[in-house]
């Protein structure tokens, strides 16, 4: 798929199924249309400066000098500057600003390419432009006029099959903690944090693994997380294990998402042995 | 020189064991070249699971059996090329 | 024309079911059409003796791989069918199907029964049977999903080699059924579960049916019948394994099922059971010790009900479909 500028834009984003390798190509090629954009975003601004400085400069010199000549480059001059501040605001805006999304979702795509057939088709929703969704909003008592709000936006979703049948779905959700109040100085201030929730679903194939669930019983083992991180919800049944954890720093989401992966499989991969003893030859 | 129709017998994956689709382990990452036995339990990026495949300590009560002994399907990843689709016209 | 048209069941595999899937559907599709079964169950000889009306080609299971594929493009080429359907395998057991496509008119139905998950990504099975496939049947609501959601999907009743009597019929001793299908090393563990019953309990009538006598089972229980639901009427409890046939029929005659799912390369034995264990009347086991006891429990319980409801055979169902299918294409060749 070809990726330009207008694509993104009109997407807020990029979605696609497809193999994981042209899934891979197409997030790279993202990642350059990004960087152009951003790069023309910064020449636009600082031509922007020019004309302000220049419609500056000239109604001066034209107050000074009482010349309409200069008034009308001082004319155009802001008006050419109000332009390219809307163009700004318009195009592209918070587009790269989440360009690390980009990053985080081709890491996790390498990582499935392990154990994934190199033609299966994945499905990738990545949100570029963000879209947070108010989940909650309570007082602050602790600060004057204190309020937090708590944001939630699931911009990351990869959906597919392993090699061994396994349909995997995993999601990645960025929580936003606002907290805005009052100083001593009548200023208003806001403080602002962010947390991942990183969510996994293998649905495993019964012929292959038996019922997960008592492995995961004996195992009695808890899923390795990095420092940042902390597990949220390990839930096996029958036809599926779903781990959930909650990660402080950005950097470590991809790191997450693989632990709780091999964490799963531990349980996983135990239950095969156990299944493929029992039953005389395999299927 | 392999003969013709050789597949490597080396087990590979990251998060589960699978056959490894190669003809030869010529410039393979996996088994760096033939040098590694077993990539699949030799893999050193996995974190903090050190013993990924390792299930020694791991209580055998309600099994039945012990995990850490090799079953048939270990030995073929290990050893001989995985039963493929579509080789068997008796199959079901 | 829909009508007196030549249909090709491809019903290559192990066991019996594909055989009997295709029987069920020959049934319902004569006289109108006629109808040609390509198969290499090793146990065609007792479904001549029963049904020796049928066009069955039978080709020895013991051919190399590369002959039985080149004997079965052989046959297909040869039989010329309107139609070709295809139980269970979309590009063949052996992949010969998938080239043969090319130079091939016929309308294609698959037959959809369960396939291992694993086997429909590798082959990339979805993408083959949206494109090579007029029709997909599934007979049976939840008997596969891997192409389920495809348009050219139809979902059936399931398809049955006998539609099962309305009354059962009456006997004073309690019955055990043990049915020995699919493979012929898993019939020692059938004569295991008749040594098992009979030292449980000596009273009980048990009768195994087989193919051959199972090894091991003394002759005196042993029956030869095809197919093996005939006798399902006369049982109180049927002790099987978990292929398709065998549990669509107990479902269908309300006939209790001991069901021992077996490891297959492509068929989910144990996902079947499990989903016909949820909507009850099948217990799944392993042992033979445990098979017999569940038997034995499951007479002492209760008795299955003397009149059976009205059951749909999906075969005659399919056969509508397909016949729709001809004449849309037909009607569609002559705009």
């Amino acid at each position: 798929m070809t990726i330009d500028a207008k694509q993104l834009q009109a997407r807020r984003g990029y979605e696609s199924r497809a193999a994981l390798g042209i899934l891979l190509q197409d997030l790279d090629q993202s990642e350059k249309v990004l960087i152009e954009i951003a790069a023309l975003r910064r020449k636009i601004g600082i031509f922007a400066a020019l004309s302000a400085l220049t419609g500056l400069v000239s109604a001066v010199a034209a107050s000074a000098a009482k010349n309409s000549a200069l008034s009308f480059v001082a004319f155009v001059a802001f008006t050419l500057f109000i332009v390219l501040i809307v163009y700004l605001m318009v195009q592209g805006r918070g587009l790269h600003k989440n360009r690390d999304r980009i990053a985080i979702a081709q890491d996790l795509l390498k990582t499935l390419q392990h154990d994934a057939h190199a033609r299966s088709a994945f499905s990738v929703r990545l949100e570029l432009k963000a879209q947070p969704m108010l989940v909650r909003e309570d007082p602050w008592d602790a600060r004057r006029n204190g309020k937090q709000r708590l944001f939630e936006e699931e911009f990351l979703s990869v959906q597919g099959e392993l090699l061994d049948g396994t349909a995997l779905k995993e999601t990645v959700t960025e929580l936003t903690w606002k907290r805005t109040y009052t100083n001593q100085n009548r200023k208003t201030k806001t403080k602002i944090r962010n947390r991942y929730v990183v969510e996994l679903r293998f649905a495993y194939p019964q012929d292959l693994y038996g019922d997960a669930r008592l492995a995961a019983a004996s195992l009695q083992e808890e899923i390795k997380l990095p420092s940042s991180a902390t597990l949220r919800n390990t839930r096996v049944t029958e036809k599926a294990i779903v781990v959930k954890a909650l990660v402080n720093l950005k950097q470590d989401i991809v790191q997450t998402s693989a632990m709780l992966s091999l964490g799963g499989y531990r349980i996983l991969n135990l239950a095969r042995r156990v299944t493929q003893s029992g039953a005389r030859g395999t299927a | 020189m392999n003969p013709p129709g050789w597949k490597c017998p080396r087990r590979v994956g990251f998060l589960f064991p699978h056959e490894c689709e190669r003809t030869t382990p010529d410039g393979c990452p996996e088994c760096e070249g033939g040098r590694l036995t077993d990539p699949f339990v030799q893999r050193t990026d996995r974190y903090t699971y050190t013993n990924y495949d390792d299930y020694s300590g791991v209580g055998t009560a309600g099994l039945n059996r012990n995990p850490n002994d090799f079953t048939e399907a270990d030995g073929e990843n290990l050893v001989r090329p995985r039963k493929r689709f579509e080789d068997d016209m008796t199959a079901s | 024309m829909a009508g007196d048209s030549s249909w090709l069941i491809y019903a290559l595999g192990g066991g019996w079911g594909h055989l009997t899937r295709a029987v069920s559907l020959a049934q319902a599709a004569e006289p109108h059409h006629k109808v040609r079964i390509l198969t290499n169950s090793p146990y065609v000889a007792p479904v001549w003796k029963t049904m020796p009306e049928l066009d069955l080609i039978s080709l020895d299971p013991k051919l190399d791989f590369a002959t039985a594929r080149d004997r079965t493009i052989q046959q297909i080429v040869i039989a010329d069918a309107v139609c070709l359907i295809v139980d269970t395998f979309p590009r063949g057991l052996g992949g010969e199907l998938a080239p043969l496509f090319k130079s091939l008119r016929a309308i294609r139905v698959l037959v959809h029964r369960d396939l291992s998950p694993r086997y429909v990504a590798q082959g990339g099975l979805r993408n083959f049977v949206r494109s090579a496939y007029d029709l997909v049947l599934i007979p049976g609501e939840d008997e596969a999903t891997a192409f389920a959601s495809l348009p050219l999907a139809v979902v059936t009743a399931p398809w049955l080699v006998r539609n099962p009597p309305r009354n059962r019929k009456p006997r004073r001793r309690r019955r055990i059924l043990v049915c020995a299908s699919g493979y012929a090393n898993e019939l020692p563990w059938y004569a295991a579960v008749v040594s098992c019953l009979r030292a449980l309990d000596s009273n009980v009538d048990v009768r195994c049916v087989a193919p051959v006598c199972p090894p091991g089972c003394p002759r005196e229980y042993w029956v030869a019948h095809w197919p093996a639901s005939d006798l399902f009427a006369a049982a109180d409890v049927v002790i099987g394994g978990a292929g398709y046939n065998t549990i669509r029929e107990c479902v269908a005659g309300q006939v209790p099922l001991i069901a021992r799912p077996w490891p297959r390369k492509y068929d989910r034995q144990w996902l079947r059971a499990q989903r016909a264990a949820k909507t009850g009347g099948v217990t799944i086991v392993q042992e033979p010790t445990e098979a017999a006891r569940a038997a034995i429990d499951q007479i002492k319980r209760a008795r299955p009900p003397q009149a059976r409801t009205e059951v749909r055979n999906g075969a005659a169902e399919a056969v509508d479909i397909i016949e729709s299918v001809m004449e849309n294409r037909v009607a569609r060749v002559g705009q």
